[in-house]
């Protein structure tokens, strides 16, 4: 009878990490291994395993699949938990999956905010009405035209049926082109907008004569995907342990980041992100 | 001996139900073992002025409500009248997690070193992790450019300051100016707002402030400044900007690390996510338009930790000279 007592003591007295469920983690190798202790250690990930295995308090076990595809129907299925992901392979599968996490890369400034701005008068209310209409930005390059452009498109607008484009060359001159009718749509970045609609005057609305018709980021070409059913808890443990991996675990962070060269970071992103038109 | 087997059966039911019972509560929740939340019971966060005090209740009210939904805690809000209160309410354990600036930081880390370590820092648009200190006169001033303070008077926000104090006192320094030397008189004014309203009301020449939403080149937008003028208490035209220095490393939010790390981990990734998830609700936390949450750590401070460490060292040194004299 103390045996048994015993038995049953040590049964209650395990760690979490032996009798909580493991977290299984998609990756693209080869050829499909499945969900394999080993796995880890043959891919040269056992660092990444561990620190989120540590962290996490759960075993981490890796799961082989041939392509995102494959992972992503896997993690549908709730075969596994995270799951690589691009346009293509979360769409079949969106309504029981979501993005949680991108890479950012070394180079640019990551995910713009932007707008896109009309008179009050116009007509073209939706981005996928913009069809045609002249777009204005007040500059060229990454920040004020090229992810601005990369956003309009998530949300529906296609870039090659805008009309010819207009560099302002400035905020106060984008504003005037806009309001006296050389084009049709402003579109520019978050920062620009607020140094261009935010007065620091009270009661002021500098932009009162204009129309938000969009504002959003641009889609992101691959992420980290979970279930939409997965625990909040989990799922923002997840967000923290990978936007800090660079920090707090570079090995583990190489790993995780070996089929995307130059990645500055992890951030997290909507549920959404990897569509486009949203 | 069949009560023996009764008992030891009654011992093992009641064991099994609970952990049943605790599989229940645990699921209910997440797939995680949850009894962090018995531990902590509420979480506790720390609120100041920080670095731009007009917007700190806005923001707080927002964290409050999401930290109170993601952890399914109470979450009280604990109020600091300056830098200094949140600092040792931080250091001591009274709080888990609050904002403070930079220096801020550096100070807490001196106290009490790992047990508190930045988690995460606002990243602006253009992908920017800093702002700036700048030197405000009135434009009815005569004042165009550092040197013409010489002999006159200057307002900083708070020894516990960043952009305030810490900071540029440095850059002053770094530049050839001994602040305790070239300015003829200097006061601590409380806090950024009441920087600004001294210097309108003309009880400094000059204030140290915090510029942000911008750049020197492209000006700036926010900050007690202008959101002092936004609310009708000022005028942006009645001030200039003769100086500036920076970029500062954006204030951190900071959390004791001897709290659990489940805790951490998903108040971390909650408030990362909340930009993305909610992004009206991360908006009416006052940030500037297009700002997220990223990850940082204590190596992104150690300039700033440097360079109080230097501020004390001359304080002490200066304190130390004025003994000797007397």
């Amino acid at each position: 009878m103390i045996r048994f007592l015993a038995l049953i003591f040590a049964l209650i007295a395990l760690p979490v990490t032996a009798s909580a469920a493991p977290v299984r983690i998609g990756v693209v190798i080869d050829k499909a291994t499945g969900c394999d202790q080993s796995l880890a250690k043959t891919l040269g990930g056992e660092a990444f395993a561990k620190h989120l295995q540590k962290r996490l308090n759960r075993p981490i076990i890796l799961c082989g699949f041939a392509n995102r595809a494959a992972a992503m129907q896997a993690l549908a299925a709730g075969e596994i938990e995270l799951s690589p992901s691009d346009q293509a392979s979360y769409l079949p599968v969106r309504d029981k999956v979501r993005s949680i996490l991108a890479a950012r890369s070394t180079k640019g400034a990551g995910r713009v905010l932007a707008l896109a701005l009309v008179t009050k008068a116009s007509s073209r209310t939706a981005p996928k009405l913009l069809i045609g209409a002249k777009p204005i930005f007040v500059a060229s390059g990454e920040i004020a035209h090229d992810a601005p452009l990369a956003g309009l498109r998530a949300a529906g607008t296609d870039p090659s049926k805008l009309g010819r484009e207009i560099f302002a060359g400035g905020l106060d001159q984008a504003a005037r082109d806009l309001r006296s009718g050389k084009g049709d749509v402003l579109i520019l970045d978050a920062g620009r907008y607020q140094r261009l609609c935010r007065s620091d005057k009270p009661n002021e609305q500098p932009c009162a004569d204009l129309k938000e018709i969009w504002r959003g980021r641009p889609a992101v070409s691959q992420a980290l995907a979970v279930r939409r059913d997965m625990p909040s808890d989990l799922r923002y443990q997840l967000i923290s342990i990978y936007i800090a991996m660079h920090l707090e675990a570079p090995e583990a962070f190489v790993f995780a980041t070996k089929a995307t060269p130059a990645v500055a970071a992890f951030d997290p992103t909507e549920a959404e992100a990897l569509v486009e038109i949203r | 001996m069949f009560g023996r087997v009764r008992s030891v059966a009654a011992a093992f039911a009641a064991l099994i139900s609970l952990g049943i019972a605790g599989c229940d509560r645990v699921s209910s929740r997440s797939a995680n073992a949850d009894d962090w939340r018995a531990d902590i019971k509420q979480v506790r966060m720390g609120v100041t002025g920080g670095e731009d005090g007009s917007v700190v209740l806005g923001t707080f009210k927002q964290y409050q409500v999401l930290l109170e939904s993601v952890t399914g805690l109470p979450t009280e809000l604990y109020r600091a009248t300056d830098y200094n209160g949140i600092i040792q309410a931080m250091a001591s354990g009274q709080v888990d997690v609050g904002q403070l600036g930079a220096s801020a930081y550096a100070s807490l880390d001196s106290q009490v070193g790992p047990k508190a370590a930045p988690i995460l820092i606002n990243r602006s648009n253009d992908g920017a992790t800093g702002y700036y200190s700048g030197i405000l006169v009135r434009a009815d001033s005569p004042y165009r450019k550092i040197a013409d303070l010489k002999g006159k008077t200057i307002g900083y926000v708070d020894f516990n300051s960043t952009s305030g104090y810490l900071y540029p006192r440095w850059k002053l320094r770094d530049q050839g100016i001994d602040p305790d030397k070239f300015f003829s008189k200097s006061a601590i004014s409380g806090g950024h707002t009441q920087g600004v309203l001294a210097l309108a009301n003309r009880q400094f020449d000059a204030v140290a402030f915090v510029a942000s939403g911008g750049t020197p080149e492209t000006g700036f937008t926010s900050g007690a400044y202008h959101e002092l003028a936004r609310r009708g208490l000022i005028k942006i035209e009645d001030f200039r900007i003769i100086w500036t220095a920076g970029p500062i490393p954006n204030s951190p939010l900071t959390m004791r690390t001897d709290t659990p790390q489940p805790f951490q981990d998903i108040v971390r990734g909650a408030l990362a996510a909340m930009p993305y998830d909610n992004p009206q609700a991360f908006a009416d936390t006052g940030v500037n338009l297009g700002n997220t949450l990223v990850a940082t750590d204590r190596s992104a401070y150690l300039e700033i930790i440097a360079i109080r460490n230097q501020e004390i060292a001359q304080r002490r040194a200066d304190r130390s000279t004025g003994e000797k004299a007397k």
